[in-house]
């Protein structure tokens, strides 16, 4: 039996031994041997590159950025990819045109200047002349090739093809309406009408070339592009690791850049402290003192707020009457809520209150507390009498009806966020006590953006559309979804949207945003929310990184990110 | 034997494709516009014309049961089909995680093994003293933990305050030799041990206390067999049948990845994809995972079948 025993511990032993020893294949990051063909057609193969090689080891002198995102790589193909994870890998290797600071100002990027016609339908591009492809793989060798605006033109015109499955598809083909290349270094956009994110659109497309494209290049295992760092390798659901490219136009302050995938929070947060990594894209609330009381460690925000808000569905039964949502409004402690949520030992502001559902940062935000105006202060009595006024009135159990029909729905959230979970009981806990029943009810993520976007929830949590254009989706009227914009229906505020879409003007149109935004307030289409400030942890010898976000450039003409 | 295997491989034709068409009803019904899942474009515009592409190109245009029907001719030549988040090949996706998972598993049984067997079989014949409490005790706590809090104490310990291991796993196998691999694994194996080990130390010690009873183990040794031979020669070999049952149950569950375990330490195995495939709907991921869930769990069903003949020569498969 001995002989069991052992043959048996002996199997588990060789089977972990043989098949740790299986080692991945490798593949060279700039020499893909089977390029693959790029478009939408799921027959095509993707090659993982998966040189094993560990980041952590390094040279002394090598200046290396190791940086700890919790999400996976979906995708590296430019044209493809809609998720922040990839963004911050394929930023650094690919360009884009413009960039875009923490105050939503565009800076030059491919671009080194422009300018739009006075009717604002003509965008003209100078081009960088000391922007080249990056060299030392199949495609270029050892060739300087420049970036021209010819580049550019075909990147926009393949992002306009509909078989060529650009995600940017339906933007770009809603506004541009051709473009021409005057010379090498010049590119003219001509839009179809005015299109005040025309800048936004430019910020968010990778330049690539069409020798890549007649080539078949690998984009998803060999991304190659102009930027600041080249693509080394891709160690699925493990790893990225991207190096300096010597040909551009800055010289980048880092030897290598390592993206460590960490999916658990507060694992990264752990790996922080212990000086594995030397950003940790996001810190937990619960993990931000553990975090502040290291001297070697700083926190600092994305520099935006994302909205969180809880959202009326509109157009259902009695959420209709505006009168009933403001009156519901008022029962709610918002301070209580946020301060319950997100007060933390260190004192770091991790949310605060949204009157208006433009982020502060943004242009239309409630800088000058005009939506703030809009709202009541919190005040359950005053509430439960509005209610009484309105007639919904108690019963016998306990619960409000107005002819026949009780004031009960559910509030459902879904199930990404503990914080918006809370929120939820915070709130239905709220309204039970003047009468209202409100049941909180948590659902699968997917489930529960179907559900809004169906129209199947009466009363919702969600977050996100911080972006440019997020303002003007939750707030216009739209027939044919129910997300972002829940039911909400208001022609004052459609016209004047309409209006800010064609004022070219920054001040001007942020104005009419945040009379939009004030009106939005005081119609109560949304019951409240706040702006989450995303913290994150970053060791202080991370030099050029006052704006923390890694979905920029880490290496611009303005900006160059490196270590100590 | 050969018989015998052969018929279990045609048993279970049918009930994968009784699976596999479960699976693919499910995930059909389940609510979400798999275009704007592969256009990665949820709550943006979908233009007709794109979305008329898209759906001719994934086969999205085809009836369900034409869909189904490709789906198993597919699977059978090892096609799974085409991740919507990813537009990489399914097969290929799972295969590429596979071994991680494998080795994580085989390391995780290892280490359970090697502190379960001692363990369970030195409580059973040190029956009712303080050894037998202290790992009775310590097999209540073990399955007691839940893993990620178990694997938080370890990184907290081990990473942040001694500073002798990674926090997260930076390889997965021994391209750059054991000590790598074994600093690597070390942790998420422990973690995903502690509660197997500890099911695995009750049962060999209560299957050893059953067994040691037995009335062949007393004839042995009446007829003044050594105690060691009693023990290793006749008690343990029939103690195991039970216990080989917990390990090919509990192997089969990790042949579908330790979710939790592989998410805490940042191991790229099949539990991660699982995890990221379900939280982006990415229904074809999700059925092959599934699938190959299933058939994991029936060779591991078959391999302890074989094992139960090798260790207890009067069960016949092949009858």
């Amino acid at each position: 039996m001995k002989k069991h025993l052992a043959l048996l511990l002996a199997l588990c032993m060789v089977l972990s031994l043989a098949l740790g020893a299986c080692g991945s294949k490798t593949e060279p990051a700039a020499q893909p041997s089977t390029p693959s063909t790029p478009s939408t057609t799921p027959s095509t193969p993707a090659q993982p590159a998966t040189t094993p090689t560990e980041p952590a080891k390094t040279g002394s002198d090598e200046k290396v950025l190791t940086i700890g995102t919790y999400m996976a790589i979906v995708t590296l193909v430019p044209w493809k990819t809609t998720s922040d994870g990839d963004g911050y890998v394929i930023r650094q290797v690919y360009q884009t045109l413009l960039d875009m600071d923490e105050n939503s100002n565009f800076l030059g990027n491919l671009a080194e200047s422009w300018e739009a016609s006075e009717d604002g339908l003509q965008w003209t591009f100078h081009i960088r002349k000391d922007c080249y492809w990056q060299r030392g793989n199949e495609l270029f060798g050892d060739e300087l090739v420049p970036v021209t605006a010819h580049d550019v033109k075909y990147s926009y015109e393949k992002y306009m093809d509909p078989d060529f499955g650009s995600v940017r598809y339906s933007d770009l083909v809603g506004t541009i309406d051709h473009i021409e290349c005057p010379d090498d270094y010049t590119v003219v956009f001509y839009t179809k009408d005015i299109d005040v994110l025309f800048e936004y659109r430019m910020y968010q497309s990778y330049i690539i070339c069409e020798k890549m494209i007649e080539a078949n290049w690998d984009f998803e295992n060999h991304p190659l592009g102009s930027g600041a760092y080249k693509f080394v390798e891709h160690k699925t659901d493990t790893h990225v690791i991207l190096e300096r490219n010597e040909d551009f136009f800055v010289r980048p302050a880092l030897d290598r850049i390592v993206y460590k995938i960490i999916t658990d929070k507060s694992v990264s947060a752990i790996a922080l402290q212990n000086k594995e990594v030397d950003i940790s894209l996001a810190i937990l609330a619960t993990e931000v003192a553990n975090i502040a009381k290291y001297d070697y460690l700083r926190l600092a925000s994305g520099g935006t707020g994302s909205y969180r808000w809880v959202g009326f569905r509109c157009d259902w039964s009695f959420f209709q009457d505006k009168e009933l949502r403001k009156a519901l409004r008022r029962a709610i402690d918002w301070d209580g809520a946020i301060a319950a949520l997100f007060a933390n030992d260190a004192g770091v502001e991790l949310a605060r209150r949204a009157y208006s559902c433009i982020p502060y940062e943004r242009p239309g935000g409630d800088i000058d507390d005009s939506a703030k105006a809009m709202w009541e202060s919190y005040d359950p009595a005053a509430a439960q009498a509005r209610l009484d006024e309105l007639g919904w009135v108690k019963g016998s159990d306990g619960i409000r009806a107005k002819d026949g029909q009780k004031l009960s729905f559910t509030l459902q959230v879904g199930n990404n966020d503990s914080a918006r979970e809370r929120l939820a009981v915070i709130i239905a806990s709220s309204f039970q006590a003047i009468g209202v029943d409100c049941t909180a009810q948590t659902a699968e993520w997917g489930t529960h953006t179907t559900d809004i976007k169906e129209g199947n929830v009466e009363m919702y949590i969600l977050g996100g559309y911080s972006s440019l254009d997020g303002g003007l989706r939750m707030m216009k009227t739209n027939a044919t979804t129910h997300s972002p914009n829940c039911g909400y229906s208001n022609p004052v505020i459609d016209e004047k949207l309409n209006q800010a879409w064609k004022t070219t003007d920054y001040d001007a149109r942020s104005a009419i945003l945040r009379e939009c935004a004030a009106i939005f307030a005081g119609d109560a289409a949304h019951l409240g929310g706040y702006f989450e400030y995303t913290q994150m942890g970053i060791n202080t010898r991370v030099t050029d990184f006052d704006h923390a976000s890694v979905y920029r450039p880490l290496c611009t003409a303005t900006r160059n990110v490196g270590v100590e | 034997m050969w018989t015998y295997i052969l018929r279990r491989i045609l048993q279970a034709i049918p009930t994968l494709l009784v699976i596999s068409f479960l699976i693919f009803s499910l995930l059909y019904l389940t609510p979400g516009d798999p275009i704007e899942l592969i256009m990665g474009t949820e709550d943006e515009q979908i233009s007709p014309e794109q979305r008329a592409i898209v759906e001719r190109e994934w086969g999205l245009d085809k009836p369900f049961l034409v869909r189904y029907f490709n789906f198993i001719f597919n699977a059978a030549r090892g096609d799974l089909g085409t991740s919507y988040v990813t537009s990489k090949p399914v097969f290929s996706s799972i295969m590429e995680r596979y071994p991680a998972t494998l080795r994580l598993a085989g390391s995780a049984m290892l280490l359970a093994l090697l502190i379960s067997l001692p363990l369970g079989i030195t409580a059973a014949l040190k029956h009712n003293s303080i050894i037998d409490s202290l790992a009775t005790a310590l097999a209540t706590i073990g399955v007691s933990l839940p893993k990620f809090w178990f694997g938080l104490v370890l990184i907290i310990t081990l990473s942040l305050k001694l500073h002798w291991l990674p926090t997260t796993a930076t390889v997965n196998d021994m391209s750059q030799g054991f000590w790598p691999f074994f600093k690597a694994v070390i942790m998420p194996a422990s973690s995903l041990a502690l509660g197997m080990a500890a099911t695995q130390t009750r049962m060999i010690r209560s299957s050893m206390l059953d067994v040691l009873n037995q009335d062949y183990v007393r004839y042995a040794r009446s007829k003044g067999l050594k105690e060691r031979s009693v023990i290793y020669g006749h008690a343990l070999k029939n103690a195991l049948i039970p216990v080989i049952t917990v390990i090919g149950g509990e192997v089969g569950g990790m042949m579908g990845g330790a979710v939790v375990t592989e998410s805490i330490f940042s191991w790229p195995g099949i539990g991660r994809l699982a995890v990221n495939s379900i939280s982006k709907r990415d229904y074809p991921t999700i059925q092959g995972i599934t699938l190959v869930m299933c058939i994991s769990y029936m060779i591991v069903n078959l391999l302890i079948d074989i094992i139960y003949a090798w260790v207890d020569p009067r069960i016949r498969l092949d009858k």
